[in-house]
């Protein structure tokens, strides 16, 4: 995939860098919800092993989208880097 | 008379979480959509090494995000569908307390002047007797609905673990590195997510989904995405076809066991849960191919009988056309009851919850049923029966695995996975056993399923095979003729032969000859296998074989004759016998302490 001219558009890269640092900050809230409702179901199932299975949902989901936010974030800061060294460099 | 109590659970909680978890999702999905209109802005005019990266990793998160939404309503509906069941099992264990309540009041009031009744008093014990077996039956019915939305549950879990663990971060970061130049990375100035976190991050993302899965806006087109990748070609080893199954994306994994279940559910490599994800889809698949056979057969009943002459006497026969459509009939039906048998089994969550670890509809039946998580626990062991196995007496294989996993318990093991190992056409009469024929065409079956354990496991582990009567010929073919059974430990119980005359015969994990520190070897006395031991080569038991020899209850029982005792050969699994312990505390990993 190397070798190809770095370019594009600042501006534009950096509004989607905007949009994704939004996304992050709203994905990042999901584990919450999350382990809420696992919680939940492992108080009212009244069920060891159900139970179980929601605590491990919990812990595998709630990991799983906390990852989805940092990859997020990962991707926000690519274009915002990007953006900032295709300002300097004058927009190539 | 011990009052009825309501099933422990609250429907509204239960409700509410599902509510939630739905919830959850739909937030999830918006997310997702908000995520790909942010990338279709940032591709829009932008090309060069880091959009390559962008536009890759922008889809890995997508994808997950989709996955993750998925699942999330997934679980939702699981919960939903429990609640009804809790709902149904509430409603009917209450009106068998009413019931109750009303017959105790109609026993002590219904008499003259409000005085007791009688008859109502006899009647009373057995009354509340049958209305508490009712309730405990409606609990029960629960449980079982507890279990599979549990089993429905994990599978979920499963289908969001690989994406960020498949690579090492130095693996990750290698990759990226190389594939796609990215250098000056500046961090994030929101936060403290370092360069290096960021590009492993992104690289994992990247490898979620197919490049030709990308279109030119940066959306996932979910089709090409889900599209199926060719199955491995046969003959792959469990390490291959592990290495195949970690190097597909998420979606495609979650497609090919979508679609390709009835093969998936049988390769070794594949890990335990996924194949218990593929099992499980395959069964009532089959049920219902083979439902259709049976109406289609029912349908083409010969007559049954027909004129025969004895002499000058004519007389009616049964056809011999009837006959063979009937053996037929009774064929299928017993295929049928089959894989009932096997829902059944596959039920129960005690001592632990049961894996589908492998079935196919062929031979005798075959099918491999674990207690317990084999690639989570610190201790596994493989039971591979003898004589007479067919997949209908699952059942007591699987019992006897249970047995095994509390006595392992017993035994000190922290976590344990015992499998009842139906996966090979076993010899059904002593012409057949005499023979190493059978042994020969399971042992490549064994070994490959114990590499397959190895290499799907979390971690190092503790691996044991547990083989009884012509199970052991199988064992120890499958630990000898060029072949290494990937285990620590062996326990050869009642054997009339493993194929080979000396412990050290034996290959196991990395190679290793087998000796007494890591074969074991069981034989009761009055066992009539005694009679055949050496038929299949050499008997473990046998002093100069070189093996640990672990006792067995001597008792003669009452069916002794002739100095031996045909029960003896299937009692070393009895409560509280020396066997079982002994077997317990071998895939604890204690062997050597066993006597």
């Amino acid at each position: 995939m190397g070798g190809t001219k770095v370019g594009g558009n600042p501006t534009t890269i950096a509004a989607a860098a905007s949009q994704l640092h939004k996304a992050k900050t709203s994905v990042e809230t999901r584990p919450a919800g999350i382990t809420s409702s696992t919680r939940q179901g492992e108080t009212g199932a009244g069920d060891a092993v159900l139970s179980a299975a929601l605590a491990r949902f919990n812990a595998a989901y709630g990991q799983f989208v906390s990852d989805v936010g940092i990859e997020l974030n990962a991707l926000a800061t690519l274009a915002d880097s990007s953006a900032a060294d295709l300002n300097k460099a004058g927009g190539e | 008379m011990s009052p009825i109590d309501p099933p422990k659970g609250d429907l509204a909680v239960i409700k509410a979480a599902a509510a939630l978890l739905g919830t959850v999702g739909g937030h999830l999905r918006t997310d997702e959509k908000n995520t790909r209109t942010a990338i279709a802005q940032g591709v829009r005019d932008w090309h060069g090494e880091r959009f390559q990266a962008f536009i890759t990793a922008g889809a890995g998160v997508q994808s997950q995000l989709h996955t993750a939404a998925a699942g999330c309503n997934d679980a939702s509906d699981v919960l939903a569908a429990y609640a009804t069941a809790f709902n149904t099992a509430t409603t009917n264990v209450a009106s068998y307390a009413r019931q109750a309540s009303a017959a105790r009041t109609a026993a002590k009031t219904a008499g003259p002047a409000g005085k007791p009744d009688p008859d109502l008093t006899q009647q009373l014990p057995g009354k509340l007797t049958t209305l508490e077996g009712e309730a405990e039956a409606a609990k029960t019915t629960l449980a079982k609905a507890a279990g599979t939305a549990a089993a429905a549950i994990d599978a979920l879990s499963a289908k969001v673990a690989p994406v960020s663990s498949k690579l090492t971060p130095g693996q990750i970061r290698q990759q990226v590195n190389s594939e796609f130049h990215l250098t000056g990375l500046k961090g994030n100035p929101n936060g403290t997510l370092t360069n290096g976190q960021a590009l492993a991050l992104l690289g994992a993302a990247a490898q979620t989904v197919p490049l030709d899965a990308i279109n030119t806006d940066g959306s996932v087109d979910y089709t090409k995405a889900n599209a199926l990748p060719p199955l491995p070609p046969k003959n792959q080893s469990p390490r291959q076809i592990n290495d195949w199954w970690n190097n597909l994306s998420p979606m495609q994994q979650n497609a090919l066991l979508n679609s390709k279940y009835a093969q998936l559910g049988n390769l070794d490599g594949i890990p335990v849960l996924d194949r218990d994800f593929a099992n499980r889809k395959n069964l009532p698949v089959v049920k219902t191919r083979l439902t259709g056979q049976m109406t289609t057969l029912n349908g083409q009943e010969p007559t049954k009988y027909q004129t025969a002459y004895q002499g000058y006497r004519e007389y009616q026969m049964i056809s011999p056309g009837w006959t063979e459509w009937h053996n037929k009939v009774m064929a299928l039906q017993g295929r049928i009851d089959n894989i009932d048998k096997v829902n059944t089994t596959l039920k129960s969550n005690t001592p632990a919850p049961h894996y589908l670890v492998g079935y196919q509809d062929v031979g005798n039946g075959r099918v491999i049923i674990s207690t317990g998580n084999p690639d989570t626990a610190q201790n596994v062991s493989t039971y591979v029966p003898g004589m007479g196995t067919k997949l209908s007496g699952i059942k007591g294989g699987v019992g006897r695995a249970d047995a095994m996993y509390n006595s392992a318990r017993l035994a000190g093991s922290p976590s344990t996975a015992t499998i009842a190992w139906y996966g090979y056409d076993a010899p059904q009469g002593l012409g057949d056993a005499k023979s190493e024929d059978d042994a020969k065409k399971a042992a490549p079956m064994l070994d490959n399923f114990e590499s397959g354990l190895r290499v799907t496991h979390d971690g190092t582990f503790h691996n044991t095979v547990v083989a009884h009567s012509y199970g052991t010929t199988v064992t120890g073919y499958a630990a000898s003729h060029g072949h290494t059974l990937d285990v620590d430990d062996i326990a050869f119980v009642a054997s009339p032969g493993v194929t080979v005359d000396k412990a050290s015969d034996l290959r196991l994990h990395g190679g290793k000859h087998g000796s007494s520190d890591n074969v074991y070897a069981s034989t009761a006395e009055y066992d009539p296998i005694r009679l055949a031991e050496g038929i299949n080569g050499g008997a473990p038991v046998h002093s100069d074989f070189g093996s640990h020899d672990f006792k067995s209850n001597p008792d003669r029982g009452h069916l002794y004759f002739l100095g031996w005792n045909a029960s003896a050969h299937s009692a070393y699994w009895d409560p509280n016998s020396p066997s079982l312990k002994s077997m317990g505390m071998i895939i604890a990993g204690s062997g050597g302490e066993t006597k």
